[in-house]
């Protein structure tokens, strides 16, 4: 069984990037995701223990349709934020 | 317009039939010749035309009294502005500290993860050879360290988690542990937090199958690093 990644914290990171920044996007990304029922059980056992640099966002961690957004809209809110949300409720409605 | 002409017309027109253009038309004599072969006096038009006569054109004539820059001074820089050069840029954006993943190009996301993506995958294939599944080998990717009950452990110091790219299995057990990352990448911070954990008790990773894998103790995470 192969695992598919949509993102790391490790990876932006890594890069240099603000760590504080790259948390709030994580924790955004998956606190919207809990909100729309499209994490697995392994997804929200990750939200339930907080976000921090061991976060990655992969396909065990999503339903199906969770993981058909992820694969779909992902890359294009790989910087949102809180006023990205009604941007990705409208991409939900097209799952 | 010509009130003359306009006479002419206000009779052609109370005549009801006849166009006055048409009846210009027609070589009628308006205006007497010496009226309109009279030159307009006083007129600019008309020196203009007696210059363009004499070969002169009238906006090489205007210009004659304005002051023209040399070529020196035209290319002088103002003295209101100061030159910029792209190291001035540089240093002026790297001063500046992003409070949000939104202050930075979209496309840096974007590229994080397709190196990010890259590294991982070169090292994933190179595991699937030196590791088969067809000898028992199974590649774990993202697995947290967890307790012998499956949970996963915090590091008593910072409270974070300990996640690793790959780990091999075979037989319920961890044969290889290996963190992927950039050839830059400072991981001593996350090799101390993983041996803290390992002592708190994280020796297990959970399989593919939902069983529990166990760490041996002398094995340690090694860091696969590429460009």
């Amino acid at each position: 069984m192969k695992t598919s990644v949509y993102d790391k914290v490790a990876w932006h990171i890594d890069a240099g990037e603000n760590k504080d920044a790259v948390l709030r996007h994580f924790s955004f990304i998956l606190s919207w995701c809990e909100k729309n029922n499209l994490l697995s059980a392994e997804g929200q056992e990750i939200v339930q223990m907080g976000v921090d640099d061991s976060v990655s966002l992969h396909s065990r961690m999503f339903t199906e349709k969770g993981n058909t957004f992820m694969n779909k809209y992902y890359d294009e809110f790989i910087s949102a934020m809180d006023g990205d949300e009604s941007e990705m409720n409208f991409a939900l409605e097209y799952v | 317009m010509n009130p003359f002409i306009l006479s002419e017309i206000g009779t052609e027109l109370g005549g009801g039939a006849t166009s006055p253009l048409a009846e210009l038309s027609k070589g009628e004599q308006l205006l007497p010749d010496e009226v309109l072969n009279e030159p307009l006096e006083s007129s600019e038009l008309n020196e203009d035309l007696d210059a363009i006569d004499e070969g002169e054109c009238p906006l090489e004539k205007l210009s004659k009294n304005v002051d023209i820059l040399s070529d020196k001074e035209l290319n002088e820089p103002l003295d209101d502005c100061q030159e910029v050069n792209d190291s001035d840029i540089i240093t002026e954006q790297s001063d500046v500290i992003p409070d949000s993943i939104s202050d930075l190009d979209e496309g840096m996301g974007k590229a994080n993860k397709e190196a990010g993506c890259r590294r991982e995958c070169e090292v994933e294939q190179e595991l699937d050879k030196k590791y088969p599944e067809s000898k028992g080998y199974d590649i774990i990717s993202e697995a947290y360290l967890r307790n012998e009950n499956g949970e996963i452990v915090q590091d008593p110091i910072s409270g974070e988690r300990r996640r690793i790219d790959f780990v091999v299995v075979k037989d319920n057990s961890v044969v290889d542990s290996i963190e992927v990352t950039s050839e830059t990448a400072d991981k001593t911070q996350q090799m101390a937090k993983e041996e803290r954990i390992r002592e708190a008790g994280g020796n297990f990773v959970r399989t593919y199958d939902g069983t529990l894998a166990k760490l041996p103790d002398h094995l340690t995470t090694h860091i696969e690093r590429r460009a």
